[in-house]
């Protein structure tokens, strides 16, 4: 574990005048947050926007990756979900950190997006579990029911034999606390 | 391989212009030459605004290097010889300028295509206009060997003839293919000056209703028009401006108009086919399919003609995700876009196809026939079944079709 760190550690120390150190973190990782972000935005293109602009956003933020705090993965996610709750509160993917870099518009091929979608069918139930680790579990299953099956709260509620009420609160407190980890993890 | 091979290139790219003391692109770094393009541009508008234009390069795709070139034997095919030809029809564009056009081909697959765009001299292309071109004002032609894409392309019928009805939302004025900017709503991500204007962008409709239409009535904001379909196949072609609340931006096609302000198609012999604006059900008596059209025979093979050992083996990668690659000698050859063998593929535990490929290419009987499904994480055994589906042309895979063998493969 502790190599992997340093590993991801040297990579990012070297990308700044080695493209292709940043370009071994990118494969790396790249398949953590597709499917990360494709099981969170159900898109297969959106994902490809979100996850450039994550990886463009790790690039500008490389030199704030401390090892000692967590792995590199964990600190990736932290960014493609500050990223995705952005490009949310705001309509429309966040493209700052890939303007910054003067990164041009991608245009992928079908078969890019055919390949996006199978990760992120494969690896769906892994990401979100991930993504709920951090919640009591009350407000896990709540949160997982409502925004991840798309039930609704009257479902939910029956379900868990609790008032919506309860259930709405359980929601709204799970995605603030979701909100405010990720207002931490910028 | 990577899961976004587009976005590595594009990061390491950025990445080597951005380290210190990289080299920055010509286009980006010299004042100079963007004062003198400024200037070249404006005697390009200028010409443009007193009637003279000029021509520019031909229109060409823009770099995608992990395309495969087309090939005679897939996908589409390439365009015959000497098919291409431009047809007689020609709409003029809301704000006045260059007309609009259609050219039609017919592909070495056993397809016909339909190709719009603005007329000048007898050739049909893009002008250099709303960040078309870099906005030189010029007109660039459309190369006859390229195919406008599978939306605009369809199986030719059992007497040659095409049959089409595409309807195309937000095509930017320029008439440019390979769009030089993205409708609103359809890109998300696309920088703002990468947007089209919506001023900018026109609904078309066009197609070949066959030589029986006399007639087509086609109702746009609140006035019904009627036009009549030119040259032996039928031809017609709508340009209207591009509406704030239009449901759906992209492009649809089909035998008979859908998606389309056509109200009403007259024939010879009296059938009239009318066609209601909002979605609803297909038009019937007769209108189901044009009159004159004869599908072209599509091939049927038996279970037993087609029946094969299907081979499926599991490779690791360095991604640490698992491929599947399935492999089988094919019985029966695949001749054009008219057929072609799919593969589904399920993974453990899940009622449906979580993958779907097609072979997309002509095949020889006792070739042998190779797919490969990537990134697979989920350990456990993988079902599959592969088929012999009749296409719609489009290369698109489809489900359903006669079984040549089922397979599985498991992922430790």
């Amino acid at each position: 574990m502790r190599l992997k760190r340093d590993c991801d550690r040297r990579l990012l120390e070297r990308a700044s005048s080695a493209p292709e150190a940043f370009a071994e973190f990118y494969r790396r990782h790249e398949s953590a947050v597709v499917a990360f972000l494709g099981r969170l935005s159900g898109d297969a293109q959106l994902t490809v926007d979100l996850t450039a602009e994550t990886f463009a956003r790790a690039y500008s933020a490389r030199e704030q990756f401390d090892p000692a705090r967590g792995e590199a993965r964990a600190w990736l996610l932290g960014i493609a979900r500050n990223v995705l709750a952005a490009s949310l509160d705001r309509g429309r993917v966040e493209s700052q950190a890939r303007e910054r870099l003067g990164m041009e518009t991608l245009r992928v091929s079908e078969q890019t997006i055919s390949g996006v979608e199978l990760t992120v069918i494969e690896s769906g139930e892994e990401v979100v579990r991930e993504w709920l680790d951090g919640l009591p579990a009350s407000e896990r299953d709540a949160v997982r029911r409502r925004v991840v099956d798309d039930a609704s709260y009257a479902q939910i509620a029956a379900e868990l034999s609790c008032s919506q009420a309860v259930v709405r609160q359980r929601v709204s407190r799970g995605l603030s606390r979701l909100r405010r980890t990720a207002m931490e993890e910028r | 391989m990577t899961l976004i091979p587009e976005l590595e290139r594009e990061l390491t790219h950025a990445i080597r212009l951005h380290a210190p003391g990289a080299r920055r692109a010509w286009w980006r770094r010299v004042p100079l030459l963007a004062s003198l393009t400024t200037m070249l541009l404006g005697t390009a508008v200028a010409l443009a605004a007193t009637g003279v234009i000029g021509f520019g390069a031909p229109e060409s795709p823009p770099g995608t290097p992990h395309i495969r070139p087309p090939s005679p034997t897939s996908g589409l095919g390439v365009v015959r010889t000497g098919s291409s030809r431009l047809l007689p029809v020609r709409a003029q564009d809301p704000a006045g300028g260059l007309p609009w056009g259609m050219r039609v081909s017919e592909t070495t697959r056993g397809l016909g295509c339909v190709a719009v765009g603005r007329v000048l001299d007898g050739e049909l292309g893009a002008l250099g206009i709303d960040g078309a071109f870099g906005d030189d004002g010029r007109f660039h032609p459309l190369p006859v060997a390229l195919t406008a894409g599978p939306g605009e392309c369809a199986p030719l019928d059992a007497r040659g003839g095409l049959f089409i009805n595409i309807s195309a939302n937000d095509v930017p004025t320029s008439g440019s293919v390979f769009r030089r900017c993205y409708p609103p709503g359809m890109v998300v991500g696309a920088h703002p000056s990468e947007l089209c204007v919506e001023k900018d962008e026109r609904n078309l409709y066009y197609g070949l209703l066959g030589p029986q239409a006399t007639s087509i009535a086609y109702k746009y904001a609140g006035v019904t028009h009627t036009i009549a379909p030119r040259g032996p196949q039928g031809a017609y072609l709508i340009v209207v401006p591009t509406a704030g609340g239009d449901d759906f931006n992209g492009a649809t096609s089909a035998l008979m108009p859908t998606r389309s302000p056509i109200t009403r198609i007259a024939y010879r012999g009296g059938l009239v086919c009318r066609f209601p604006q909002a979605e609803g059900p297909p038009p019937s008596d007769g209108c189901a399919t044009p009159p004159g059209y004869v599908p072209a025979p599509a091939p049927h093979p038996t279970i037993a003609q087609l029946r094969t050992p299907i081979d499926a083996t599991v490779t690791d990668s360095r991604t640490a995700a698992w491929s599947i690659t399935v492999t089988f000698r094919v019985r029966v050859a695949i001749e054009n876009a008219l057929a072609q063998y799919t593969v589904e593929l399920r993974s453990p535990g899940a009622p449906r196809a979580l993958g779907i490929g097609a072979s997309s290419s002509d095949l020889r009987a006792g070739q042998q026939a190779r797919l490969t499904f990537s990134n697979l994480t989920r350990p456990g055994t993988y079902n599959g079944v592969v088929t012999f589906t009749t296409s719609n042309g489009l290369g698109a895979p489809e489900f359903g079709g006669t079984l040549v063998g089922r397979f599985h493969a498991r992922i430790p």
